[in-house]
C-alpha cells in the first residue's frame, strides 16, 4: 500500500485535484490479490447470523466501519434518522450530476431542481419506488426545515462543482449516486457497501475514485479510503477496481491519496474481518439465550474474527 | 490595510415595527424592493482590485501556527475545538463559551429579554454587550429593571434567529412566518444552542414580543438583501474545520455566507456575517476567525469580510490582508497556550474523553481561560503581551489595537492594525 499524503497548497487546488485524478496510474491489483481478499473474508467470518435471523443484518458501510474501529465493544446499531447533514450528499450528488451533464449551469440551481423534482414525485398520484430515500422526509418538513436541508445540499454541491477543474477532467468522470454492494457469500448476514463520489477513467486506463467526506481527515484515513477500494475490487474485479483513491475533505481542505495494490486489499480485508467480527460478538452477547447459533467455522471465541 | 468603509444605509427602506404582524408575516420575494445595487457592489469589493493570491505567505502562516504550538503539551486523548469564541479574552465571561451563541447552553442562559436567573434578576452577559430595542437600534440600557413595555429582546437570542432566517432567505428567497421558520430551521439543525427550546419555554407575551421583533428584522432583510447571482457560488452556513497542532486541536469556523470560487491568481472569496444589531465584537470576531480558518483551509486568504446588520439595514466591510490574519493567529495561539485541561468523565463515540455536560463535550475538554484581569475586549495596547507566558518578540503579527472610531452597529470591534 502506498500512502501519499497531501497536495501542495502552493498550487491551484482545483487543477491539482483534476490532474491527480486523470493522471492515476494503471491498476496493479491482480486477480490473485482479489481472490485472496475474498477468501480471507469468507473464511474468517462466522456463517451464522448472530440474531438467528435470515438475510442481511450488518450493512457495513464507511461510517459504521469507522465506528467499529473506534470502539469495537460499543454497539454501532443506532437507528438511522434523516437530518440535513445526512441528506446533503445524496441531494448534492444528484445536483452535481445535473451540472456535469450540462443540465444546470450552477450548483444552487441544480439543487433547487432536484428538490422540486423529488417533491413532484412524492406528490404524484401512485408514487412508486423511484422516490429518493430522503424525499418523503423532506416533504414533511416545515419551510424553515426545508431551507436548512437545501442550504446544506447547496454547500455540498458547490464545493464539488467549484473545487474541481472539470475542464481538466473532461468527460472522464461519472458521478456515483449509488453505493456499491457486495455480499459475503459464506457470511450472508454481512454485506459491504462502498461509497465513492466520482469514478474517473484515467489516461493510463486505470480507474480513480474520489471520496468526499465532511469534517477533517481522521488519523486512520487510509482505512476510509481503502474500504471503498476493497468493495470496488470485490464487485468489479481487478480491472474495474480503483488504482487510486483520492480522499478530499473540503471543510478542512485536506487531500489524501491511496494507491491500491494487492497488499492494500489484504490489509483492508483483515480490518473488515476485525470490525465485522467485533460487531458479531457484540450482537451475539445481546441476542439473548433463545438464539440458537451454530458456529460452523472459526467461531468468535475460538480465535475467530 | 484597506481603509474601513463606513456603514452606509443599503437602502432607504425604513419599516415601521407597528406595520409588521406579530406572526404570519408573509415576506415574499415578489413583494420585495429592487435589488440593492450598492450592497451588491460592496459585496464584490466595489470593483477595486483584489489582492494577489499569496500562497507562499499563507503557507507561512500555517507553519507559524504549527511552530508556535509545537511546544504545547496538549493531550493525546483530548481534541480541543478552537472557535471564534476562543478570542473572547476579555468579554466579562468566566468562560469564553458563555458568549458563543452556538455553544452557550452549558451556562445559565439569559432569557429572551437578556435576564439571567429568575425574573427581575441581574442583567446578564447579553446586556453587558448591549441590547437591541424594538427599532433595532443599539441602546445602552440593560433590560434589568426595565418595565414590560420597554423590554428588549436578548441580542443573543435574536442573533441566532436572524442568522437562521438569513440562511433561508439567501437559499430560498422566501420567508413565511419568521419565528415559525426560524424555529423549524433551528430544530432541523439539531438546535445546538438550545435556542428553540428556550423560546418554547417563554410565556406567551414574551414569545409574541420575540415574534414581532423578528418579523421586523425579516422584513428589513427581505427589503434590503438582493438576490445573489448563483454564479458567485453563494453558500450559506458552510462549515470549516482545520486541524492544527498535529491534530490535537481543530479550528472551526462558520460564516453566515460565503461568496466566490476558489482563488486562482487573486483572492476571490468573500465572507459575510449577519447580526441583528449591536452585539459587541462577536460578529467581527466570528468573521476574522473564519477568515483565518479559510486561509488555512484553502491556502488563499479571503479578499473581504462583511457584516450585515438587520437592525439597521447596513453593511460594513473590511479588506483582509495577510498581516491581519497573523494578528488573529497570534490571538488563537495565546488562547490555546493558556488552555487548561478540564476533568474528563467519559469517552465519546469518536474515542475522545468527554465532559459532564453535552455542551461542554461539544467544544472539547479544555477550558480556555479568559484574558488577564483588567484587559477588556477593546483595551489591548499595541504590542502588549497577551499570551501570558512572557514570550514577546516571537509574534510576527501586529497586536490588536482598538480603533478610535467605531462604525455604528459594530461598536467596540477590534480591528487588526499595523503597529507603529
Amino acid at each position: 500500500m502506498t500512502i501519499l499524503t497531501g497536495v501542495p497548497v502552493e498550487r491551484d487546488r482545483p487543477r491539482a485535484l483534476a490532474e491527480l485524478l486523470v493522471g492515476a496510474p494503471a491498476s496493479s491489483v491482480t486477480a490473485t490479490g482479489v481472490a485472496a481478499a475474498r477468501l480471507k473474508l469468507e473464511r474468517s467470518l462466522p456463517a451464522d447470523d448472530p440474531y438467528g435471523r435470515a438475510g442481511v443484518t450488518l450493512r457495513l458501510d464507511r461510517r459504521r466501519f469507522a465506528a467499529l474501529r473506534a470502539q469495537p465493544d460499543a454497539s454501532p446499531d443506532t437507528p438511522f434518522s434523516c437530518s440535513p447533514v445526512r441528506c446533503r450528499r445524496a441531494i448534492g450528488l444528484d445536483a452535481l450530476d445535473r451540472c456535469v451533464r450540462g443540465r444546470s449551469t450552477t450548483a444552487s440551481e441544480a439543487v433547487a431542481h432536484v428538490l422540486a423534482e423529488a417533491e413532484a414525485r412524492v406528490r404524484a398520484p401512485g408514487a412508486g419506488h423511484d422516490i429518493p430515500w430522503w424525499a418523503r422526509w423532506w416533504c414533511r418538513l416545515p419551510p424553515g426545515g426545508r431551507a436548512v436541508v437545501q442550504a446544506e445540499a447547496v454547500v455540498w454541491a458547490v464545493q464539488l462543482w467549484t473545487g474541481i477543474d472539470w475542464e481538466g477532467i473532461g468527460g472522464r468522470a461519472v458521478v456515483v449516486t449509488r453505493d456499491e454492494r457486495v455480499p459475503i457469500g459464506a457470511a450472508p448476514w454481512c454485506r459491504l457497501e462502498g461509497r465513492v463520489d466520482l469514478r474517473i477513467e484515467a489516461i493510463s486506463g486505470g480507474v480513480a475514485h474520489l471520496v468526499v467526506a465532511g469534517g477533517a481527515a481522521p488519523a486512520d484515513w487510509s482505512m476510509d479510503l481503502g474500504f471503498p477500494a476493497l468493495v470496488s475490487a470485490l464487485a468489479r474485479g481487478p480491472a474495474g477496481g480503483a488504482a487510486l483513491v483520492l480522499g478530499w475533505w473540503p471543510e478542512s481542505g485536506q487531500v489524501r491519496q491511496l494507491r491500491v495494490d494487492d497488499a492494500a486489499l489484504a490489509g483492508m480485508a483483515g480490518a473488515v474481518v476485525s470490525a465485522a467480527g467485533s460487531w458479531w460478538r457484540h450482537a451475539r452477547r445481546h441476542a439473548g439465550p433463545d438464539v440458537a447459533v451454530t458456529v460452523s467455522r472459526a467461531g468468535p471465541h475460538s480465535g475467530g474474527p | 490595510m484597506t481603509p474601513a468603509a463606513g456603514p452606509l444605509p443599503v437602502s432607504g427602506a425604513e419599516l415601521d415595527a407597528q406595520s409588521v404582524p406579530v406572526s404570519g408575516a408573509e415576506v415574499d420575494a415578489q413583494s420585495e424592493q429592487l435589488p440593492a445595487a450598492d450592497l451588491v457592489a460592496r459585496l464584490r469589493g466595489r470593483g477595486r482590485q483584489r489582492p494577489l493570491a499569496d500562497r507562499a505567505g499563507c503557507a507561512g502562516l500555517r507553519e507559524w501556527i504549527e511552530d508556535e504550538l509545537a511546544g504545547w503539551p496538549g493531550d493525546r486523548d483530548v481534541l480541543v475545538r478552537i472557535g471564534w469564541w476562543s478570542l473572547a479574552l476579555g468579554d466579562a465571561a468566566t468562560s469564553p463559551w458563555a458568549v458563543d451563541p452556538e455553544f452557550s447552553n452549558h451556562t445559565e442562559p439569559a432569557d429572551a429579554f437578556g435576564r439571567r436567573g429568575r425574573r427581575g434578576g441581574a442583567s446578564g452577559l447579553a446586556n453587558a454587550a448591549g441590547v437591541v430595542n424594538a427599532a433595532g437600534v443599539a441602546g445602552a440600557a440593560g433590560a434589568a429593571g426595565a418595565s414590560d413595555h420597554e423590554r428588549t429582546v436578548s441580542p443573543r437570542l435574536l442573533d441566532g434567529l436572524v442568522r437562521v432566517l438569513f440562511r433561508q432567505w439567501v437559499t430560498c428567497r422566501r420567508i413565511g412566518a419568521p419565528l415559525a421558520d426560524a424555529l423549524a430551521g433551528l430544530r432541523a439543525s439539531g438546535d445546538p444552542a438550545g435556542l428553540a427550546k428556550e423560546i418554547d419555554h417563554l410565556p406567551v407575551g414574551e414569545r409574541r414580543a420575540v415574534a414581532a421583533e423578528l418579523a421586523l428584522h425579516a422584513r428589513r432583510l427581505a427589503a434590503t438583501w438582493p438576490p445573489i447571482d448563483p454564479r458567485w457560488a453563494p453558500r450559506a452556513g458552510e462549515r470549516w474545520s482545520v486541524p492544527v497542532a498535529g491534530g490535537r486541536a481543530v479550528m472551526v469556523g462558520r460564516p453566515d455566507l460565503v461568496l466566490g470560487h476558489p482563488a486562482r491568481q487573486r483572492a476571490a472569496v468573500g465572507l459575510v456575517g449577519v447580526t441583528a444589531g449591536s452585539v459587541g465584537t462577536a460578529p467581527w470576531r466570528r468573521l476574522w476567525f473564519a477568515a483565518l480558518v479559510e486561509t488555512l483551509r484553502s491556502g488563499v486568504q479571503p479578499f473581504q469580510i462583511s457584516v450585515f446588520c438587520t437592525g439597521s439595514g447596513t453593511l460594513s466591510e473590511r479588506g483582509v490582508e495577510l498581516q491581519d490574519l497573523f494578528a488573529v493567529a497570534a490571538d488563537v495561539v495565546a488562547a490555546v497556550r493558556t488552555a487548561v485541561p478540564a476533568e474528563p468523565v467519559g469517552v465519546s463515540a469518536a474515542g475522545f474523553r468527554t465532559m459532564a455536560e453535552p455542551a461542554v463535550a461539544r467544544v472539547g475538554a479544555y477550558l480556555l481561560r479568559p484574558g488577564p484581569a483588567g484587559v477588556t475586549d477593546s483595551g489591548h495596547a499595541a504590542g502588549s503581551d497577551r499570551s501570558g507566558d512572557g514570550r514577546r518578540g516571537s509574534r510576527p503579527g501586529p497586536a490588536f489595537r482598538c480603533r478610535s472610531e467605531h462604525p455604528a452597529g459594530c461598536d467596540g470591534v477590534r480591528v487588526p492594525q499595523v503597529a507603529s
